[in-house]
C-alpha cells in the first residue's frame, strides 16, 4: 500500500460544478420531457422508449460517480497530512490504508443520513421558548436514541448554545452528546456551541442572557467525553486556540475544582487518539497559543501546581503523536527534524515552568515527583503502532520493552529529588534534557519496532548492513527490555539502516542522539530565553 | 389509435433535440472540469487507486450519455417520421 495525493478543493470544485450540471439536467427531464412524452404518446404518437426514466437513472449513476470525488476530497482532509505549497492550493498525502478506512467511515455516515434527518427533526420541535415540559419530552425522546450516534449528531447539530446549556444536566443527554462526538458526526457549529455552553457556570457570569449550567454537568460532560477516546479526539480536534484558552481560564476553579485537570485530561486522550501528525501538531500548537504565549493569561506556581502531572501528560502525548514515522532512509535528518520539533513544542511548557519554579522550598518539584511523571512520559505509544509496518507482536514487544525499562530507571525522578535534597534552584534546561532522553528511548524502540535497528560488528562497520545483525524485539518482556538497556548503554555498537539506505555510512545510534539531542535543545533554550545554558 | 396531436408531436421534437444538446453539454461540463480541476491520473490533483477506479467509472458515464444523445437523436428522427406519415394520411 503506497502513499496517495489529493487536492481536497479541486475535489470539491469538480464534484460540485458536475452535480450542480447534472441536477440542472434532471430537473429539466422531469418538468419538460416527461410531460412530453406523456402528451406526444398520449396524443396518438407511437410508443417511444421510456428516455426520461432512462435519461434520470443515468443522471443518478454519474451524481454518485462524481459525488465520490468529494468524498475522496473529505477522505485526504481527514487521513492525509498537508504538503507545503506556498501560495498553492493545499495538497494533502495520505496512506492509501489510511485513505480507504476514512472513506469507508465517511460513506458509512452518508449511508445514516436518515438517523441524522430524524435527530434534526426532533430538534425541530423545540418551540422558541421552551417551557419544563417540552424539556421533559425532548429528554424523553432522545433517550429512546441515546445509543445512536448519528440521531444524536443530527439532533445536537440543530441545537443552539442556549438550547445545548439547558440539555447539559442530564445524564441521558450527556451520553448522546459523547456518541454524537464519537460518530464524527457532529458539526463544528455544534461543537462551538458545547464549548460555550461549559463556559456558563452557576455562580460564574451571572449574565440574565443565558441558561448556567451546574458544576455537575461541567464535570459529568468532560469525564464522559475523557472515557470515551473517538469523541474525546473529536472534541479535540474541533476545539480552536481561543476556545481552549477560553475553557481554561473561564472555567473557574474555585466553582468547580475539578475542571482544569478533566480539561487536561479529555485533551491528552485525545490526542494521543488523533494519529494524524500534522493534526495532532495543530492542536499542541493551539495548546501552547493558548497557554502559554506570551500574550496568555500568567498562571502562577499556586494555579500550575495542580495541573503540572496533567500538562505533562498532555505535551507528551502530542510530542508523542505529532512526529512524522522515519522512512527506509535519510535518518540523521529525520532525527534532526523529530528534535527541532519537539523542541518547539516543548518549549512554551518549560518556559512556563520555569517562571513559575522559583519557590524556594521546590514545592512545584515535588509536585512533579508526586504525580508519577515517568509514567505519563511512557503513555504514548503512538510512534510504535504502526501495525501495516511492524505487525501486533513487534508493537506489543515494544511497549512491553520501553514499560519495563522505564519502570526500572527514572532519571528525572532521580535528578529532581537530588536538586530538592541538595537545596539547589530547579533547574528547567536540566529537565529538558531528561524528557529529551525519555524521547530518544522512543524514537529507538520505534526504530527497533520497525526493524531498522542493526548491532554493529568490526566487519560491516561503515558498510551497509547485513540482516543477521538486526536486532528485533521479542515478545519477552525481560529480554526486550534488556535489549533496550543494551542499546541505550552502548549507543556506538548499534547502527541504524536498511538495505536500500541512501546514506553510505549508516548512523550509530550515537549519532541518532546527537542529531536529536542538538536542534531540541537549541529550540527549547531559545524559548527559554538567553540566561539558560546546556552543559 | 385517436387523433393525431401535432403540436404534441412538435413540442416533443423540440425536446429530444434538447435534450440531445444538454447531454453532450454534461458530457463536455465533466470532461472539461475534470481536465481543469483533477488532471491527468497521475496529477498530484488526485492519484492513486482510487483515481483509476474513478477514471473507469468517469469514461463508463461519458459513453452511456454519449449514447443517451444518440437515443435522442433517434427518437426524434422517429417522432417526425410518424408526424410527416401523419400529415400524408390527414
Amino acid at each position: 500500500m503506497g502513499t496517495v495525493s489529493g487536492v481536497p478543493e479541486n475535489l470539491f470544485a469538480y464534484a460540485a460544478q458536475c452535480n450542480s450540471a447534472a441536477e440542472g439536467l434532471r430537473t429539466w427531464v422531469q418538468r419538460a420531457l416527461a410531460p412530453a412524452l406523456v402528451d406526444y404518446q398520449s396524443g396518438g404518437g407511437h410508443q417511444c422508449s421510456a428516455l426520461d426514466a432512462i435519461t434520470t437513472s443515468q443522471i443518478t449513476s454519474i451524481v454518485a460517480v462524481d459525488q465520490q470525488a468529494r468524498l475522496v476530497g473529505q477522505a485526504f482532509q481527514q487521513a492525509g497530512a498537508v504538503t507545503a505549497r506556498p501560495g498553492a492550493k493545499q495538497q494533502f498525502l495520505a496512506k492509501e490504508l489510511d485513505l480507504d478506512s476514512a472513506l469507508r467511515a465517511l460513506k458509512e455516515a452518508a449511508l445514516r443520513q436518515p438517523q441524522v434527518d430524524a435527530g434534526a427533526a426532533l430538534a425541530g420541535t423545540l418551540p422558541g421558548h421552551p417551557d419544563n415540559a417540552d424539556w421533559a419530552r425532548i429528554s424523553k425522546e432522545l433517550a429512546k436514541h441515546a445509543d445512536d450516534p448519528y440521531y444524536s449528531a443530527g439532533f445536537f447539530n440543530k441545537l443552539n448554545s442556549e438550547q445545548i446549556a439547558h440539555l447539559l444536566g442530564r445524564d441521558v443527554t450527556i451520553k448522546a452528546l459523547v456518541n454524537a462526538y464519537g460518530s464524527g458526526s457532529l458539526s463544528k457549529t455544534a461543537s462551538d456551541h458545547v464549548v460555550e455552553a461549559l463556559r456558563w457556570l452557576q455562580g460564574g457570569d451571572n449574565s440574565p442572557e443565558h441558561f448556567h449550567i451546574t458544576a455537575a454537568g461541567q464535570t459529568g460532560l468532560l469525564k464522559a467525553l475523557a472515557a470515551d477516546p473517538r469523541a474525546a479526539a473529536n472534541f479535540t480536534r474541533l476545539l480552536s486556540a481561543q476556545q481552549i484558552r477560553d475553557l481554561f481560564h473561564d472555567l473557574d476553579a474555585a466553582l468547580n475544582p475539578s475542571v482544569r485537570p478533566n480539561l487536561l485530561t479529555v485533551l491528552t486522550i485525545g490526542l494521543s487518539r488523533i494519529s494524524d501528525p500534522q493534526q495532532a501538531r495543530t492542536v499542541l500548537d493551539n495548546v501552547s497559543r493558548a497557554l502559554f504565549s506570551e500574550d496568555a493569561p500568567e498562571l502562577d506556581t499556586a494555579h500550575l501546581r495542580p495541573l503540572i502531572d496533567a500538562f505533562v501528560r498532555l505535551y507528551q502525548a502530542g510530542v508523542s503523536q505529532s512526529i512524522p514515522p522515519p522512512g527506509t532512509s535519510g535518518f540523521r535528518e529525520w532525527a534532526k527534524r523529530f528534535g527541532e520539533q519537539v523542541g518547539e513544542q516543548l518549549g512554551p511548557f518549560l518556559n512556563a515552568l520555569s517562571k513559575a519554579a522559583g519557590d524556594p522550598d521546590h514545592s512545584l518539584l515535588k509536585s512533579m515527583l508526586q504525580g508519577g511523571y515517568v509514567n505519563a512520559a511512557f503513555m504514548a505509544f503512538a510512534m510504535l503502532e504502526p501495525e501495516v509496518f511492524v505487525g501486533r507482536v513487534a508493537f506489543n514487544a515494544a511497549v512491553g520493552a520501553v514499560q519495563s525499562w522505564a519502570s526500572s530507571w527514572d532519571p528525572i525522578g532521580d535528578y529532581m529529588k537530588k536538586e530538592i535534597e541538595d537545596g539547589k534552584h530547579p533547574d528547567i534546561a536540566k529537565l529538558n534534557d531528561n524528557i529529551s532522553q525519555h524521547l530518544q528511548t522512543l524514537m529507538i524502540s520505534m526504530m527497533v519496532s520497525r526493524n531498522l535497528v542493526y548491532k554493529t560488528n568490526d566487519k560491516d562497520r561503515g558498510h551497509f548492513t547485513d540482516k543477521k545483525d538486526r536486532v528485533s524485539f521479542t515478545g519477552d518482556t525481560r529480554q526486550d527490555s534488556q535489549l533496550l538497556h543494551d542499546i541505550l548503554a552502548s549507543p556506538n555498537a548499534y547502527h541504524v539502516g536498511g538495505y536500500d539506505a541512501n546514506e553510505k555510512y549508516p548512523p550509530s545510534v550515537r549519532d541518532m542522539f546527537d542529531a536529536f539531542g542538538e536542534p531540541e535543545a537549541k529550540k527549547a533554550v531559545k524559548a527559554l530565553g538567553q540566561d539558560y545554558k546546556f552543559e | 389509435m385517436g387523433s393525431y396531436n401535432f403540436d404534441a408531436a412538435q413540442i416533443l421534437s423540440q425536446q429530444l433535440t434538447q435534450l440531445e444538446w444538454k447531454l453532450k453539454w454534461l458530457a463536455g461540463v465533466r470532461a472539461q472540469q475534470r481536465r481543469a480541476l483533477l488532471g491527468d491520473e497521475t496529477s498530484d490533483n488526485w492519484s492513486g487507486p482510487k483515481r483509476h477506479a474513478f477514471e473507469q467509472e468517469f469514461q463508463r458515464g461519458q459513453m452511456a450519455l454519449e449514447q443517451l444523445a444518440a437515443s435522442a437523436q433517434q427518437t426524434k428522427r422517429e417522432v417526425d417520421k410518424a408526424t410527416a406519415q401523419a400529415r400524408l394520411q390527414g
